[in-house]
């Protein structure tokens, strides 16, 4: 999807920038000549006198930037902040009113493509967006959010007239960009995960993840793909296509949403139809009994079913690469499992925690542990035949070195591990 | 050049086949009426035959080729069980009976994509071994079972006669219920649910019989273009917003109008045509999204465009056999 040459700069330890930073060095490699893109809107607001002297000396490195990435806009917002707190009160209050909307515009701009963030920047031209007194200041700021609006609403509709598109699988980028925010959040700041070993997944071709499952809903799944997607060293947003238990395609607004999102029903089928396609696959050999597992049993891997990821893997010849994901098993502390309930609604499982169901909805909401997660050195399978997906003796072993390589390395995790939370 | 017999002569798709089949084959297209559309160089004949008729008209003609579209439920609304059993089924049957004895050398039959059903357990894309589950349907789906068994058992017990069943997704045939169904102002779906389906046109149904009569291979192909689209995506793309309900979701009737079960609404039934890309040489030659703005009205530009187009390609063709 990205073809951006990838910046060198870009390690990946601060996931939530790295990805907005790359769009940062494309725009500053074309700082010359910003008039030629100013439309008839930019041209209006580049028409202004060069800035004046703000009446507070700021620590800005560059005099007027030419082009504003999203980051820039946050530090605007911090300047005029502090600028007006030593400012009276009613000047103070527009210095606050001010700093909010830009730090809206700057939101909004992560969301925005290059092209958009463009025309943001060619409206924006020649203003000074420290000086809120200035009228021109005012002016700019309208166009830009009239701007945005726009743009959301044109989004809105199209969708609305369908257009968009979907992969054979029913993934839907545009529902992963909006989605992704609210993931990079809980994998940044709720979760706090450490994510090692990325370099063992390919940046391109065919691999299967195989991971231990836990933690009563499979928010695992979504932080190994946010992993991927955010820190992974090619930073091409790479999707990972997890195979969720087929019972989650009869609930409402789920399977739609776990469609769009690239997930596919965990049946064999699909997992070499994926692979065959040269896709990242993620499976949870656990399955239902690794997910509804008790809080006493944590971090003891179930049995890994019956080593049906590992003939999807030799039937397709992709590398098998373990994934150790320590921290989910504490988010729901799942004290017992109320079977009756489950019965009546039709649920595999029904979790009793501290939280759940006693607080309602509020039990939903995990608790914050610190995870890691460990990305293990690939298991080459295109030693084997194709044919040694039909010989359970070569299946079952592998299958049982692949957890064996989980559990060893959860333990290790777990031992170095000061803190759950 | 083969002597082809197109039983059914209702619905687009017939007429299609035999327009383009005429071009290189000798085709008699039976037929309660008349064809729908301009059938080429193709012959016909209106009536309701019984069994001894059929059995002279394919000794008299010596046919070689029968494409078996005389099924009640894909262009109309079904009438009671009883008549649709009688058509459909005994139809079949008795046609099978005289294409035995007439020494007919193949078969094609024309069936539903939707065929495996609707379930959570479907594989994303089915493949033509997929066991076929319609006993718990209603209506064309439950008949179509019925044919396609007996079509395969007649199959095993005649090697000598070559049987094909296509198995078509639902055509973007805008007399057809389901795509009236997806046209009309409010269609509803189901609340929390958007599955993936596909849409043939015509005229890559029509090219997928051809190749099929050119190629007696046997055994069943899905046909379908690759690509599904959101059920939602569909309806919106055709103009109209979809308007979930919750009610079926508890009582498992289909809402007013929509003439399958409530699963297809449900979950995902989209079939795999790689049987026919690399047997037949098939593939759509519509991406789901151009298919479907060919049902949408035209704009003026559009009409007056579309118009010089077809105006062309007319008077190229009257040019040609001037030449000729």
């Amino acid at each position: 999807m990205n073809d951006e040459p990838v910046d060198p700069q870009a390690t990946p330890k601060e996931p939530r920038r790295s990805r907005r930073r790359r769009v940062q060095t494309v725009t500053v490699e074309t700082e010359q000549g910003p008039l030629q893109a100013a439309t008839d809107d930019g041209a209006e607001a580049g028409a202004v006198d060069p800035p004046q002297p703000t009446p507070q000396p700021l620590e800005w490195d560059e005099p007027t930037p030419a082009r504003r990435t999203s980051e820039q806009f946050f530090e605007v917002e911090v300047d005029i902040r502090q600028q007006s707190d030593q400012q009276p009160s009613p000047q103070a209050a527009l210095g606050h009113f001010a700093a909010g909307v830009i730090r809206l515009i700057g939101e909004n701009l992560q969301r925005m493509t290059q092209a958009q963030i463009e025309r943001v920047n060619s409206m924006l031209q020649g203003v000074d967006l420290r000086d809120y007194l200035d009228p021109d200041f005012w002016k700019g700021i309208g166009m830009v959010l009239r701007y945005q609006i726009d743009e959301q609403v044109n989004f809105i509709q199209r969708r609305l007239r369908g257009e968009y598109s979907t992969d054979p699988f029913g993934m839907d980028r545009e529902i992963i960009e909006i989605a992704r925010p609210f993931l990079t959040f809980m994998y940044t700041t709720w979760w706090r995960v450490t994510a090692t070993g990325l370099e063992h997944v390919p940046a391109q071709g065919r691999a299967l993840l195989v991971a231990n499952h836990s933690g009563v809903l499979p928010w695992d799944g979504a932080m190994i793909a946010t992993a991927v997607a955010n820190e992974h060293p090619a930073q091409n947003e790479r999707i990972v296509r997890s195979l969720h238990l087929h019972w989650f395609t009869t609930l409402p607004v789920i399977a739609p949403t776990l469609a769009a999102l690239g997930q596919v029903p965990g049946i064999p089928e699909n997992a070499i139809r994926l692979l065959e396609q040269d896709e990242l696959v993620c499976v949870f050999p656990e399955g239902l009994k690794g997910v509804g597992k008790l809080f006493k049993d944590r971090y003891k891997l179930a049995r890994f079913g019956r080593g049906g990821f590992v003939q999807a893997a030799l039937r397709t010849q992709a590398p098998i690469i373990p994934v150790a994901v320590v921290g989910a098993e504490e988010i729901y502390p799942m004290l017992a499992n109320a079977e009756g309930i489950a019965k009546l609604f039709g649920f595999p499982y029904f979790p009793l925690t501290p939280f759940f169901p006693w607080l309602g909805l509020l039990g939903v909401i995990p608790l914050p542990t610190r995870w890691s997660i460990t990305f293990c050195p690939p298991i080459a399978t295109n030693e084997y035949e194709p044919a040694a997906a039909d010989d359970p003796i070569t299946v079952l072993a592998l299958s049982e070195q692949v957890r064996e390589i989980i559990q060893e390395t959860i333990n290790q995790k777990l031992a170095e591990r000061t803190s759950v939370f | 050049m083969t002597r082809v017999l197109i039983n059914g002569a209702k619905g687009m798709l017939s007429a299609r086949v035999a327009q383009l089949l005429s071009q290189q084959d000798e085709v008699i297209v039976l037929g309660r009426q008349l064809p729908e559309a301009p059938i080429g160089r193709a012959d016909w004949l209106t009536a309701h035959l019984d069994r001894h008729q059929l059995l002279e008209l394919l000794r008299a003609e010596q046919i070689e080729t029968v494409v078996h579209f005389d099924l009640l439920g894909f262009n109309e609304p079904l009438p009671d069980h009883e008549t649709t059993v009688q058509h459909n089924v005994i139809g079949t049957m008795e046609l099978l009976g005289a294409c035995r004895a007439a020494g007919v050398r193949h078969i094609v039959l024309r069936s539903h994509g939707w065929i495996y059903g609707a379930s959570p357990l479907n594989p994303l894309f089915i493949s033509e071994e997929h066991p076929i589950r319609t006993q718990h349907y209603r209506g064309l789906l439950r008949t179509l079972g019925e044919v396609e068994q007996i079509v395969s058992d007649f199959a095993a017990r005649h090697p000598q006669i070559t049987v094909t069943v296509l198995r078509c997704a639902p055509l973007l045939n805008p007399q057809s219920q389901l795509i009236r169904y997806l046209c009309s102002p409010s269609p509803q779906v189901l609340f929390g649910f958007d599955p993936m389906i596909q849409l043939l046109h015509v005229d890559d149904a029509a090219q997928a019989v051809v190749a099929a009569v050119q190629q007696p291979i046997g055994g069943a192909f899905n046909i379908a273009p690759a690509q599904p689209m959101p059920l939602s995506q569909v309806i919106r793309r055709l103009g109209h917003q979809p308007v979930p309900v919750l009610g079926p979701l508890f009582d498992n009737q289909p809402p007013p109008g929509w003439p399958f079960e409530v699963d297809f609404l449900r979950y995902r039934c989209t079939i795999d045509p790689q049987r026919a890309c690399r047997l037949l040489g098939w593939s759509a030659r519509y991406d789901m999204a151009t298919a479907l703005d060919s049902l949408k009205p035209l704009s003026p530009e559009e009409e007056r465009a579309a118009a010089a187009r077809a105006l062309d390609e007319f008077l190229n063709r009257r040019r040609r056999t001037d030449e000729r």
